[in-house]
């Protein structure tokens, strides 16, 4: 018995391994709050754990994480604003119909993920600094705007530009790939 | 087509929501209104945003060692751990529960028994159904409190916002907003008494409810003295008096009115805009309805906002005064400060040397908004402090949230090893807290059951710890209340100098219960070098 469980769990991990990124993602794409991405993602991979027995093997598992997701995200509606974990109800409510018209976005490789690495390093070093800050360090645009002499104004429009760019880069380099 | 000045409004509020505060407190409701009708009218806005979305989650994960893919599976698989170490937990759940203390006299043994049986059936078929699974989200009860402006206790102990409520009698007092497990939503305005009885079933035995039932939870019924209310999938409100006059005002969709017997011969069917007066089972008479006398239960949400308002003015005063008090041998507010990320401030007069240092741990929501907090989750997390001196009183205060009892011991504040002198403040697996001491006579450790049991788990509460040598008396509070009084096994100072936050550093044996880490959050820590006194604690728990 003890075996079993070792190897579900074994392959389960695998799985977290594999998903984890594009999940994530995904969550942020469909409208959840930064702070909240992981917390509900843990929750899918429970969910998915739990129900693993019910997932039929010519599935695609990170469409069915991505139900499993969405329905976590729906629940989350129906809570108050103070308490819910998503944007807000109506911009998410659109966000969630957006994503089920297009889902290409849905994807996050480890191809993505060297081609982001070699993109920020391509990026010149205020903007790499400006990134670093926002999200290494978790600050805010209005911190930002201090230590690098900017208003925060324009700091929030140079880190929308430089998002902006690193995914024309990483959608590039893949392509080429 | 967009105009170039609407694009230029349109990225300041993205700019804004992404990048300022947090979550959507960067911007105003309207504000995030006109964001979301810009988005949803224009295509390339959506996508605009969407890509943002997309990079900032990317940036996120790549760039931030906290959010990155090693530590999320980490997270993952603690939780499944967790999950699958529950067994013991909820064995234990069971032993607490079959050991609560003896109904009230008064009460018909036959009732007392009943229900105690149900009690214990109802755990165990909670535990057959869920399998090992603690975490759970839904733990034995019919409804949350989704909202609390007052008070409000459930078999005459208090209960707060956002915990779970079982089967039993509930009293109000103010104003509360009940979700039922299978949907429907009640709010209740005070004096009022009412039976949760299952999840679509309440007693009403006086005062004013409002009722919200969805579709999915058609069915649900408020009995009285001299009525039966059956919902059809709709809005309607009741007052209820004292001695079983009752009023059902219809507001949105059906209602069906039987007598108290639920005789089909008495069957009224109430539509939207149609109200009932029932004096007896004999008196029934129509009357028109009245929208406004029950639109105070509509805006609690709203009442409830104002009070969290109230409680962060309240708490930034005890903050401010806090930071001279020259009592506290350290102040740690939990507040992110934004030029020393990893550093948990001290904010007493005692200074920087005495700041601790954030290891894991992330900052999130505290107990109220405009209140942060930090979260201990991972094997790793911890603040490690080093406060010197020796002390003949002390007392402990912190705002706490405990998500999990995973581990044996989970700590909420453990001196390094454990020599003399020396403080141990932790939760234990069962829901007690307990604290050691070790004295020169001898290590003490003193326990107190019943401060958490599993419908609480995921709630914010104050917990102060006085220790009193004058007295010779250990004293728990809980949410400024005194909790319990126990008498010291032992004198001599006390002292912590090295020692872990939400974690336990050099455990004395390698290997069992050993691993103390807190799953949950803290969002306040007080130390003080003396025992301070009821009225004060009260103070600290905003009472």
């Amino acid at each position: 018995m003890a075996f079993k469980r070792d190897q579900k769990r074994e392959a389960f991990a695998a799985f977290v391994r594999e998903h984890q990124a594009s999940l994530r993602s995904f969550l942020r794409v469909i409208g959840v709050q930064a702070d909240s991405v992981d917390d509900l993602a843990q929750e899918t991979f429970m969910v998915a754990y739990r129900e693993l027995d019910r997932f039929d093997d010519n599935e695609d598992f990170g469409k069915w994480l991505r139900g499993i997701a969405r329905n976590l995200t729906r629940n989350e509606l129906r809570k108050s604003a103070r308490r819910s974990r998503i944007m807000n109800e109506e911009l998410t409510q659109h966000l969630l119909a957006e994503a089920e018209v297009d889902q290409s976005e849905a994807r996050f490789e480890d191809a993505d993920l060297c081609a982001l690495r070699d993109c920020l390093e391509q990026l010149p070093e205020k903007s790499r600094g400006l990134i670093a800050g926002r999200y290494q360090d978790e600050w805010k645009a209005s911190f930002l705007a201090d230590q690098f002499q900017m208003t925060a104004a324009a700091v929030r429009l140079a880190l929308m530009r430089i998002r902006r760019q690193l995914k024309t880069c990483i959608e590039t380099r893949v392509s080429n790939a | 087509m967009p105009d170039s000045k609407q694009d230029e409004h349109f990225r300041d509020l993205l700019g804004r929501l992404l990048d300022d505060e947090p979550g959507s407190e960067a911007l105003s409701a309207e504000e995030m209104a006109e964001f979301t009708t810009l988005v949803k009218a224009n295509p390339d806005y959506s996508l605009e945003l969407r890509i943002q979305l997309l990079m900032d989650s990317r940036l996120a994960q790549y760039e931030n060692t906290g959010h990155d893919a090693s530590s999320f599976v980490a997270a993952v698989d603690a939780a499944l751990d967790a999950e699958a170490d529950g067994d013991d937990f909820v064995s234990k759940v069971v032993q607490l529960t079959d050991e609560r203390p003896a109904p009230s006299a008064g009460v018909p043994w036959t009732v007392a028994a009943t229900s105690l049986a149900a009690c214990l059936a109802f755990a165990l078929l909670w535990i057959a159904g869920t399998g090992n699974a603690v975490n759970e989200e839904l733990p034995p009860g019919v409804a949350v409190i989704e909202s609390l402006v007052g008070e409000l206790e459930l078999d005459e102990s208090n209960r707060h916002e956002g915990d779970s409520v079982g089967p039993g009698i509930l009293e109000v007092d103010g104003y509360a907003s009940l979700e039922f497990y299978k949907g429907a939503r009640l709010s209740v305005a005070g004096p009022a008494k009412l039976e949760l009885v299952d999840p679509q079933r309440v007693i009403c035995h006086f005062g004013k409810i409002r009722a919200n039932v969805p579709a999915v939870a058609k069915g649900f019924t408020v009995v009285t003295a001299e009525s039966e209310i059956v919902d059809l999938g709709t809005e309607f409100a009741m007052e209820v008096g004292p001695t079983g006059q009752t009023e059902v005002h219809v507001f949105d969709g059906e209602v069906e009115a039987y007598d108290a017997d639920r005789s089909p011969d008495s069957k009224t069917l109430l539509t939207a805009g149609l109200a009932m007066k029932i004096k007896n089972a004999d008196d029934w008479e129509a009357i028109p309805a009245e929208v406004e006398r029950f639109d105070d239960l509509t805006h609690i949400d709203q009442l409830a906002r104002d009070e969290d308002t109230q409680k962060l003015e309240a708490w930034k005063a005890v903050n401010a005064a806090a930071k001279q008090d020259s009592r506290l041998i350290a102040y740690y507010d939990f507040e992110k400060d934004e030029a020393k990320r990893r550093t948990l401030v001290n904010r007493a007069p005692s200074g920087e040397s005495l700041d601790g240092a954030i290891v894991g741990a992330r900052h999130k929501d505290g107990p109220w908004p405009g209140k942060q907090s930090l979260e201990f989750k991972r094997p790793g997390d911890r603040v490690r402090i080093n406060l010197p001196g020796q002390y003949d009183n002390l007392t402990l205060a912190a705002w706490v949230r405990i998500d999990g009892l995973d581990r044996t011991h989970s700590s909420l504040m453990l001196t390094d090893g454990y020599d003399e002198g020396e403080i141990h403040w932790q939760f234990k697996n069962d829901g007690s807290l307990s604290v050691g001491v070790h004295h020169p006579s001898g290590k003490h450790n003193y326990s107190e059951r019943g401060f958490m049991d599993l419908s609480q788990l995921g709630t914010w509460f104050h917990l102060a710890t006085v220790f009193d040598q004058n007295e010779g008396t250990l004293s728990h509070y809980l949410n400024g209340e005194l909790f319990a009084v126990k008498e010291l096994k032992g004198t001599g100072q006390l002292n912590f100098g090295e020692a872990s936050i939400g974690n336990w550093d050099q455990p004395v044996n390698e290997g069992k219960n050993s691993i103390r880490g807190l799953n949950g959050r803290m969002a306040e820590l007080m130390v003080f070098e003396e025992a301070i006194s009821a009225e004060e604690v009260k103070r600290l728990a905003l009472r």
